[in-house]
């Protein structure tokens, strides 16, 4: 997938649309693969993973890297659950599939954007995750040995029903991993942790557009 | 006087639990208000009330949580119902301005500013003494509840991220807020519905049982500050401690819903109740006001031996004979109820550098 020289955070901005938007098929995370009987358990005969594909754009300017997100919703109204929305990066060069969101033996690295509620205004909207399953999400900054907590940047709109979505982050995590996963979680829906929709595919980065 | 050296962390190993004396317990919330006070006074805990004390028969609080589902059946985890906001009501804000400043002081009254969440319609002990039974044989007690800080913590058994855990040191059920990541299956795990969620912060939040005080060697803020004297402390296994007795050998204190399956390290003296009025107003001496098997319902099968024990101790008292369960349950020394964790807490060092310092909340 082609990266567009520019952007930013506003995902309304016209130059969004000069890059090459591409359609993204998505899955639920497998139910045998949630981390704990529990949540398998509960979610055995439950729908989630309910959005069922995003469009994704790529952009970069410096050292920054965009990644814009939409997709279509039902609700725009902060229920329980935040509307949710992440990009992950692998590790590995030969990662196993990217509907775990990870593995124990591939992690990958996580920018998790939130529809976060007026009380939140303290928390970031972007969270650095380091993610080793289906909602085994842990701050990166927790992670011994991990590179540092990076000031991830993020915007969110809601408009016809459908969410665009900014996520901005470090260009070297992706120049590391040239691989990406995305992921969708339905908050009206009550989907969080491992029981969001996930890349059924990983979607290969090409940088060369950037002169790299 | 017990000293801090003497009741260092590095001593402790074991499950503390508590016992909570029904038959004293007045319901004066004194131990809600002291646990309110030390830990959950921040934005985004305005609701979270981590020791509650409720009238029995009621509701309680989360309105109805006996019926939310959760705990452990034959080995396997049940699903469970996340408490909602309106649910458990409160953290109110009330119409001050409109009152005492906005010139309508004679045509308003005060009260909660309805936020349209339906949080106004229930609260922490809002069916307060409301019990059950017709008069003369109405009837109600009170029950204090906290985290009960199981043995089988579903809470832990739930949690994706691994935020949640069990320490060895004293046994309480802890969560690194700087891992939880709000997805709250923790909440709907838990049987007893005793875990709040803090939506500034995004994360979920429960009684620690007043960890940093056990380390200095300081009771839990709810069983200090009883002025009933109902709250005992210890470490379970301690077989000269009143907990080991009341528990094991005495069998008169029983966990809450035992069928939930979590092993809970709370316990409870069931509540014993006048006898009946007939409708000459003769007394029944045979039928209790409280329904045994209401009693039963909360407590287990336990609960007829239990309060067998109490009224065969409380006769053999009263027929001139002596009972040490008794003489535990009244209590004569204050410090008696409180095991190896009789320091008080004014007499810790509470300088910047000292670990006492720590003893309420230290996120600024």
């Amino acid at each position: 997938m082609e990266v567009l020289k520019g952007s930013g955070n506003d995902p309304n901005d016209p130059s969004w649309n000069s890059g090459a938007k591409v359609k993204v098929s998505l899955a639920p995370s497998p139910i045998d693969s949630q981390p704990n009987h529990y949540i398998r358990e509960a979610w055995a005969n439950k729908e989630y993973g309910t959005t069922k594909e995003a469009d994704v754009t790529l952009g970069s300017e410096g050292k920054k890297f965009y990644i814009r997100l939409e997709w279509s919703s039902n609700v725009e109204k902060h229920a329980e659950f935040p509307e949710a929305a992440a990009v992950f990066f692998p590790a590995s060069e030969s990662p196993s599939s990217p509907m775990t969101i990870g593995t124990r033996e591939n992690p990958v690295r996580m920018w998790q954007w939130k529809n976060r509620l007026p009380v939140q205004s303290k928390l970031p909207k972007v969270l650095d995750l380091i993610a080793t399953g289906p909602g085994v999400f842990h701050p990166a900054k927790t992670i011994n040995g991990s590179n540092q907590s990076q000031s991830l940047q993020g915007n969110g709109t809601f408009e016809d029903g459908k969410w665009k979505v900014v996520i901005s982050g470090d260009l070297d995590v992706v120049v590391g991993s040239k691989k990406m996963g995305i992921a969708i979680w339905n908050g009206a829906n009550q989907e969080r942790a491992g029981l969001g929709a996930v890349s059924t595919e990983w979607i290969d980065i090409d940088l060369a557009g950037i002169g790299l | 006087m017990t000293t801090t050296e003497e009741k260092s962390v590095s001593e402790l190993h074991g499950q503390v639990a508590m016992v909570f004396d029904l038959n004293k317990c007045m319901g004066c919330q004194t131990c809600s208000i002291a646990c309110k006070v030390l830990w959950t006074g921040e934005e985004g805990e305005e609701h979270q009330w981590w020791m509650t004390t409720n009238t029995q028969p009621g509701l309680g609080t989360p309105k109805g949580w006996e019926e939310m589902g959760g705990g452990i059946k034959d080995g396997v985890l049940q699903p469970g119902h996340q408490p909602t906001r309106a649910e458990f009501g409160g953290g109110w804000d009330f119409n001050y301005n409109e009152v005492f400043y906005g010139g309508k002081g004679r045509e308003v009254h005060l009260q909660p500013t309805d936020k349209g969440d339906g949080t106004t319609r229930w609260g922490m002990n809002w069916d307060e003494d409301q019990g059950a039974g017709e008069y003369p044989n109405s009837y109600y007690f009170y029950l204090p509840r906290l985290c009960n800080h199981c043995t089988n913590p579903v809470c832990v058994s739930a949690c994706p991220s691994g935020a949640m855990y069990k320490r060895s040191e004293d046994g309480s059920v802890l969560r690194d807020e700087e891992i939880c990541q709000g997805a709250r299956f923790c909440m709907e795990a838990c049987p007893y519905k005793k875990i709040y969620f803090n939506y500034a912060r995004d994360v979920a939040q429960h009684c620690i049982l007043c960890f940093p005080r056990l380390e200095v060697g300081v009771a839990p803020a709810c069983a200090r500050q009883c002025p009933g004297r109902l709250v005992f402390v210890g470490m379970k296994d301690d077989k000269n401690s009143p907990i080991y007795k009341l528990v094991n050998e005495w069998k008169v204190a029983l966990p809450l819903h035992p069928e939930f399956g979590t092993e809970p390290n709370i316990y409870y003296i069931p509540p014993l109740s006048p006898y009946r009025l007939n409708e000459d107003m003769s007394i029944d001496e045979e039928t209790p006001r409280i329904p045994p098997e209401y009693l039963e319902s909360l407590f287990g099968v336990g609960v007829h031996g239990a309060l067998d024990t109490l009224k065969s101790e409380l006769a053999n008292v009263r027929s001139g004979g002596t009972s040490e369960l008794l003489e535990t349950l009244i209590v004569y020394k204050w410090l008696d109820l409180f095991g190896p964790f009789t320091t008080d807490p004014s007499s810790l060092d509470r300088s910047p550098d000292s670990q006492a310092v720590t003893l309420g909340p230290t996120r600024k």
